[in-house]
């Protein structure tokens, strides 16, 4: 897939250097990568944007991953199964996980990455 | 401007080979196959050993020849400590040669240095090279580092040339 025909993933992650390689595998892949360090940050980039995929974590500052897909689910729905949840460890909410394409758990391959987001490029596509 | 041999540290030598394993070259292997591959050439052009990396990256010997040699997947977390290990960017262990706004800066400046000037860089570099094989004759370690040198420079025309190649074909 093309850059340009993949659109835009949004990667909401705390850690500068997991943003960084997030968004170069984004790159890698071909797609635009938009970046928030805090869920309010990325809640806002959701309202403004459309976006192919989406790389949330769960322990975001301002505004929980969870609070943010709330927020994905309320104006662009058909962007949660083309999100990829990533967490460290197991969550209690686990269950209302079950519609995003899938939940990484830290430390998690690169190689899981990359397929988990090609699958959701492919879905986009 | 001239830029000389001598203004290069051996990393931004090094870098010249573009010895990272492409990501456009090797799409069809797996991310992990790649990043193992890009850790090796990184290691090797830095002459540095198994255990020197290991030990500084807080994992086993064999923990990182697994990595090198995709025995073994590669986390996140790992990944960006051996990056920083081995003083590479995230795009060079991932292969990416697209993103130039982490590359070497100076490689970057000889890159866009009109064709003349880079063939007299090219030339000075050749002639600096001859005068220092003449006043270090000898030595395996020497002879060693001039062939990694000339592979680098082989590296550097043969992607010269392709693209030259694909110039041509457009026209």
């Amino acid at each position: 897939m093309s850059s340009s025909k993949r659109g835009h993933v949004l990667i909401a992650d705390s850690d500068a250097s997991i943003r960084g390689l997030l968004s170069a595998i984004v790159q890698r892949l071909g797609c635009e990568p938009v970046v928030a360090a805090d869920g309010r940050a990325a809640a806002e980039l959701i309202e403004a944007k459309t976006f192919a995929a989406a790389v949330v974590d769960l322990h975001l500052p301002q505004m929980t991953g969870m609070e943010l897909l709330h927020v994905v689910a309320r104006t662009q729905p058909e962007l949660i199964p083309r999100t990829v949840v990533t967490t460290t460890g197991r969550t209690e909410r686990e269950g209302q996980l079950k519609d995003v394409a899938a939940v990484l758990r830290k430390p998690f391959s690169l190689d899981d990455l990359m397929a988990e987001l090609q699958r959701c490029g492919a879905a986009a596509g | 401007m001239k830029l000389r041999r001598a203004d290069l540290t051996p990393p931004q030598r090094a870098g010249f080979r573009g010895q990272f394993t492409s990501a456009t070259e090797k799409d069809s292997r797996t991310m992990n196959a790649m990043v193992g591959e890009n850790i090796r050439e990184a290691r090797l052009a830095q002459d540095r050993s198994l255990a020197d990396v290991a030990a500084k990256a807080k994992i086993s010997v064999a923990t990182l020849s697994r990595i090198e040699n995709d025995k073994q997947s590669v986390d996140l977390g790992l990944f960006l400590a051996l990056a920083k290990v081995l003083q590479v960017s995230i795009q060079q262990l991932l292969g990416d040669h697209g993103d130039h706004g982490n590359s070497d800066p100076l490689a970057r400046k000889i890159a866009t240095l009109p064709p003349k000037e880079r063939q007299e860089l090219w030339r000075d570099l050749a002639a600096e090279s001859r005068t220092v094989r003449v006043k270090k004759r000898g030595g395996e370690r020497q002879v060693g580092q001039q062939v990694e040198e000339l592979l680098a420079q082989v590296d550097f025309l043969r992607e010269e040339l392709e693209s030259i190649r694909k110039r041509m074909k457009k026209r």
